[in-house]
């Protein structure tokens, strides 16, 4: 688990600061707006009647229409993928457990490009693709050190010398 | 204790995975005054929510010609409200104010008296 949540740093702290603008502000709209509206947290806008935790009514049905596996469990589906990107959106935006939220966030970005926002042209994918490239940064290097993963892994670090 | 740990991680799962916002079927009944505008073509109206659009209007029929209105459509939804605009003649009401809020009731159908370009 230390191995997944220790960043790689890179030799200049201006480096991790730089490389921590995109992952904040990617974090900070997939919990705040894309996430927020499907998936029910303190911050969901209140017209969306969302409980807490809840996924919207209105996503298991358009993820069912994915076909194959989605058809079967399209409950599950659609909540793991409002999830990753509402709670996802959050732990990216803090750098905690930056790789898992990253996976997370990387798997329904695909999904949401290859089976649904590609029908509608390449510009629509651009959103997606966005977020795409930047959770997979994230996956490789963590959190840098702008970020909770550092402190924890530092404490831990310094715990066990 | 793997084995347990797994179990209740499936087990959070599988509640988690359940929570799906409650929606239900709900019936609008819409009536627009349209009295004091001449030459009325078409009466429609266009929202948010399907079967409504932005992109084209769904007819309201007369009741009383160049008077009053009406239509009525059903949707799932989980949500307090739909938003909406008349339109007379392919034109929307209300211009540059908010859409129409109409709320939904707790009974089936929702009854939705209204009077073209005078906000409720």
């Amino acid at each position: 688990m230390h191995n997944i949540t220790k960043p790689v740093l890179l030799p200049s702290w201006w480096q991790d600061l730089l490389i921590a603008i995109p992952r904040v502000i990617c974090g900070y709209l997939l919990t705040v707006y894309f996430g927020a509206e499907k998936f029910g947290l303190p911050w969901s806008p209140p017209d969306k009647n969302l409980g807490l935790f809840e996924v919207a009514f209105w996503f298991p049905g358009d993820v069912a229409a994915y076909g194959g596996i989605f058809t079967l469990f399209p409950a599950f589906f659609a909540w793991m993928a409002a999830f990753s990107e509402a709670v996802g959106g959050i732990f990216l935006l803090l750098g905690l457990q930056s790789r898992i939220a990253s996976l997370l966030i990387m798997a329904t970005m695909a999904g949401a490009i290859f089976l649904q926002q590609i029908n509608q042209g390449m510009w629509n994918t651009l959103p997606a693709l966005g977020f795409l490239w930047v959770s997979l940064y994230t996956l490789i290097l963590g959190s840098g050190r702008f970020g909770l993963d550092y402190l924890i892994t530092k404490k831990t670090k310094n715990e066990v010398n | 204790m793997k084995l347990i740990k797994s179990i209740a991680i499936l087990f959070c799962t599988s509640i988690l995975t359940g929570c799906v916002q409650k929606s239900s079927n709900k019936t609008i009944v819409l009536k627009l005054d349209v009295k004091g505008i001449k030459n009325i073509q078409s009466v429609g109206i266009r929202g948010n929510d399907k079967p409504l659009s932005w992109d084209y209007d769904m007819e309201l029929k007369p009741v009383i010609k160049d008077t009053l209105y009406t239509a009525t459509f059903s949707l799932v939804t989980g949500y307090k409200f739909t938003e909406a605009k008349f339109t007379v003649n392919g034109q929307y009401e209300l211009n540059n104010q908010e859409n129409r809020k109409i709320f939904f009731s707790d009974k089936d159908t929702t009854i939705y008296q209204a009077k073209f370009d005078v906000a409720n």
